[in-house]
């Protein structure tokens, strides 16, 4: 009973680790997307006013 | 940058409910091994990470050797996705896979040749990782990451079949016929390919993801150089 209930910790335990690894990888995916997509906006809005300062 | 395409969405959606649903054939509809009990279930995703971790791989250095005929960065761009992906999952599986063997074997980790050759394997291609981060220049970047993952490609195989070729302790799951081989049962085995099938998908969905995110890099790359010049 003891060996089955500690075999189950492991089981338990392996199915945490193996949630929290992939839950950081997609979140991970998640920011870097994010962080991206504000980054392109900025430069995007940066190059629109060179062009407005060049044609000035 | 485009919003997700709708086969994407529905692709995010399956994984989810597949990988719920793999998880739950294994905990509540997959039987108990008799002598390991309940840790034995770890295996189910363990030979499922590390499959698709192994075809990510096999991937890249096929994506590299398009890149090397065609000189097209857009492959660099994949042939990243695939490697990263990889190194996660292969990660999990080495991890699931010393966690089962506290149990099983007795110890967390030891230098048999299965292991041995996975944990090689892992590093090389986190290696690749931090050496692409040195060079500057994409064009050399992308060529010396072909060749690095094609090379390194070499030792997916020798990963594989270790537990064939050398004396190991770790199970032989297909074609071993000896006294290695795991008996499963016909639910056990249906198990492990739900699992197997569940997470290529889980594999290509994350991979289409990353693949977005590399595109969407370079067009900031772009359009940083276009404004500091």
């Amino acid at each position: 009973m003891e060996n089955f209930q500690l075999s189950m910790d492991f089981m338990i335990g392996g199915y945490i680790v193996f949630a929290v690894v992939s839950l950081a990888y997609v979140a991970s995916l998640i920011l870097r997307w994010k962080n991206s997509m504000r980054d392109l906006e900025m430069f995007k809005d940066l190059a629109k006013k060179e062009s407005v300062d060049k044609n000035n | 940058m485009s919003p997700q395409p709708r086969a994407l969405k529905t692709l995010n959606i399956l994984s989810v409910i597949l990988v719920l649903g793999a998880f739950l054939q294994v905990i509540l509809f997959t039987p108990y091994e008799e002598i390991m009990g309940p840790v034995q279930k770890i295996f189910y995703f363990h030979v499922a990470v590390a499959w698709v971790g192994m075809l990510g791989f096999i991937a890249s250095a096929v994506v590299a050797v398009i890149y090397l005929v065609t000189k097209d960065l857009k492959w660099d761009v994949i042939c990243l996705a695939a490697v990263e992906i990889s190194l996660v999952f292969f990660f999990e599986a080495i991890v699931l896979g010393s966690i089962w063997a506290r149990r099983a074997w007795g110890t967390w980790w030891t230098w048999d040749p299965r292991l041995t050759t996975a944990a090689i394997l892992e590093m090389i291609y986190l290696a690749y990782l931090l050496l692409r981060q040195g060079l500057e220049d994409p064009e050399r970047r992308a060529r010396f990451g072909a060749v690095y993952t094609l090379l390194g490609g070499l030792s997916v195989p020798l990963t594989f079949i270790s537990i064939r070729i050398f004396r190991t302790i770790h199970p032989i799951l297909i074609g071993g016929g000896g006294t290695d081989t795991m008996n499963m049962s016909n639910s056990m085995l249906l198990t492990m390919f739900i699992s197997i099938g569940v997470f290529t998908l889980v594999f290509i969905t994350l991979f289409w993801h990353r693949i977005r995110l590399g595109f969407l890099r370079e067009e900031v790359e772009h359009t940083k150089l276009s404004v500091t010049e």
